[in-house]
């Protein structure tokens, strides 16, 4: 095995599992935590389901390494291949969700807050159960791309590649995931 | 999750799990493309035969044709090829859509993007005379369905309404014989005053064309028609597509139509003569 592995970019990572199929560990544990948070982020499945959504995806991007397209960030292309797969899964295995704890930090409080212009002086604990409450019941697609910006912190152009939407509609998306937030704000009579 | 990574890669190894070769997703990319390339041609075909329908409709006579523009608009525009325009496009966009980087244009930029294509592609092929092949190759290979292709014909299959078409079947001194599109024989008897021959066409066997005037049941023992205009079936502006012929070329065609000039004259004030005569008798 090569030295300095950690070093080595996924896109360098990519060309050497194509010639020894043993780098894939590499890829894989550098995913998997990232890969796996977004699942359970999007899809409120339990963590069973979710690691057998997890090792379907990397079956695929194993499978499809040579479709990988060096204009874009691996990550971006990972991304895409388990938002398809959660997509696929997503009707099957609705029935068995559960409600979505989400690891809220400071910072997406304090990122999604000035967005939507919510009042960041309540306290942090019940803002952060709030958010939560009102991510579950977002859409899908709307909940999705709110991750993506907020959770994720991924730019419009990387939010473009994992969704293969154009970034203005990933823009239009995101203005209605906004509304659709405010709009169960008010429904749940909340205060923030 | 500790071992995720770990069963992962025993699967692999166990069910021998391959990567796809590249060259299939670069087969499948180009299958697309080719897809996408063939549409956007044969959408910019359908144009050029609508183009060409459209510039060469007959406007100067739609009230006598139709009676109103609307209706006439709504009589001869070709379906056909409308159909098939709109199926092309979407076809087209169904195939660049699957290509790699098709997401990130918007619909509206790629239905645009193709719509712009079949139009230049289709002007193109106008101008290089390809649309009023293609019409006339479908008309002659389809005959049951040239009235479909060409809504506007029926138009000029009503003899009794002073509109007739078909295809010269003898030319020859005082004599145009015309078969029409149901397969009727007529006896033409041109205007002296048939002066809209388009300058350039040459009135020859086999050759398609439009006649107004009318229909002769009086002394006539087959079907008879007296021609005050004809121009080419496919339009007044046919001759457009003269300005590709080389320069001797067009002097030939305009000599042949001097030639035949005096003769259809001459065969004109002989007919009118006899009608005379007959009418008087």
């Amino acid at each position: 095995m090569i030295k300095d592995i950690d070093k080595k970019t996924d896109e360098d990572l990519v060309f050497l599992v194509l010639e020894n199929q043993d780098y894939f560990l590499y890829l894989v544990r550098r995913y998997e935590k990232k890969l796996g948070r977004y699942i359970s982020r999007i899809s409120n499945l339990s963590s069973d389901d979710m690691e057998d959504i997890l090792q379907d995806v990397f079956i695929k991007i194993y499978k499809n390494l040579n479709a990988f397209d060096t204009s874009l960030k691996f990550s971006s292309w990972a991304y895409r291949i388990t938002h398809n797969e959660v997509i696929s899964n997503y009707r099957k295995l609705k029935n068995k969700a559960t409600v979505i704890s989400f690891d809220l930090d400071g910072e997406f409080i304090k990122n999604i807050a000035d967005d939507l212009d919510i009042e960041k002086n309540l306290n942090l604990k019940d803002l952060k159960t709030d958010i939560s409450l009102i991510l579950n019941k977002m859409d899908l697609k709307y909940r999705e791309v709110l991750i993506l910006k907020y959770l994720e912190e991924k730019k419009y152009n990387e939010i473009s590649d994992i969704l293969k939407k154009p970034e203005g509609t990933v823009a239009t998306l995101l203005n209605r995931a906004k509304k659709q937030f405010l709009k169960i704000v008010d429904e749940l009579n909340l205060k923030i | 999750m500790k071992n995720l990574s770990q069963k992962i890669i025993e699967k692999i190894k166990q069910e021998r799990i391959e990567p796809t070769p590249k060259w299939e997703f670069v087969m499948k990319d180009t299958f697309f493309w080719i897809g996408f390339v063939i549409s956007v041609l044969i959408g910019g075909l359908s144009f050029s035969i609508i183009f060409n329908t459209l510039l060469n409709n007959d406007w100067d006579l739609y009230i006598q044709l139709a009676g109103g523009l609307t209706k006439f608009v709504i009589i001869t525009l070709p379906y056909f090829w409308l159909i098939i325009f709109t199926l092309f496009v979407i076809v087209a966009y169904l195939n660049i859509h699957k290509t790699k980087k098709a997401y990130k244009y918007s619909l509206q930029m790629i239905i645009g993007g193709v719509l712009l294509a079949s139009f230049l592609l289709g002007i193109t092929f106008y101008n290089l005379g390809l649309a009023s092949s293609i019409n006339r190759g479908f008309s002659d290979m389809m005959p049951r369905y040239h009235k479909m292709l060409n809504p506007g014909e029926n138009l000029w299959s009503k003899p009794e309404g002073g509109f007739l078409s078909g295809t010269v079947d003898y030319l020859d001194g005082n004599v145009l014989r015309l078969i029409d599109l149901d397969g009727q024989i007529w006896e033409i008897t041109l205007s002296e005053n048939i002066l809209e021959i388009v300058p350039n066409f040459i009135l020859e066997k086999d050759f398609k064309i439009k006649i107004t005037g009318e229909e002769i049941t009086d002394n006539c023992m087959n079907k008879c028609f007296y021609a005050e205009m004809l121009r080419p079936f496919d339009g007044p502006r046919m001759m457009l597509e003269n300005e590709f012929l080389d320069k001797e070329t067009l002097e030939k065609m305009n000599l042949h139509m001097r030639e035949i000039r005096p003769m259809l004259e001459g065969r004109i004030h002989k007919n009118i003569k006899v009608l005379k005569q007959e009418t008087k008798s």
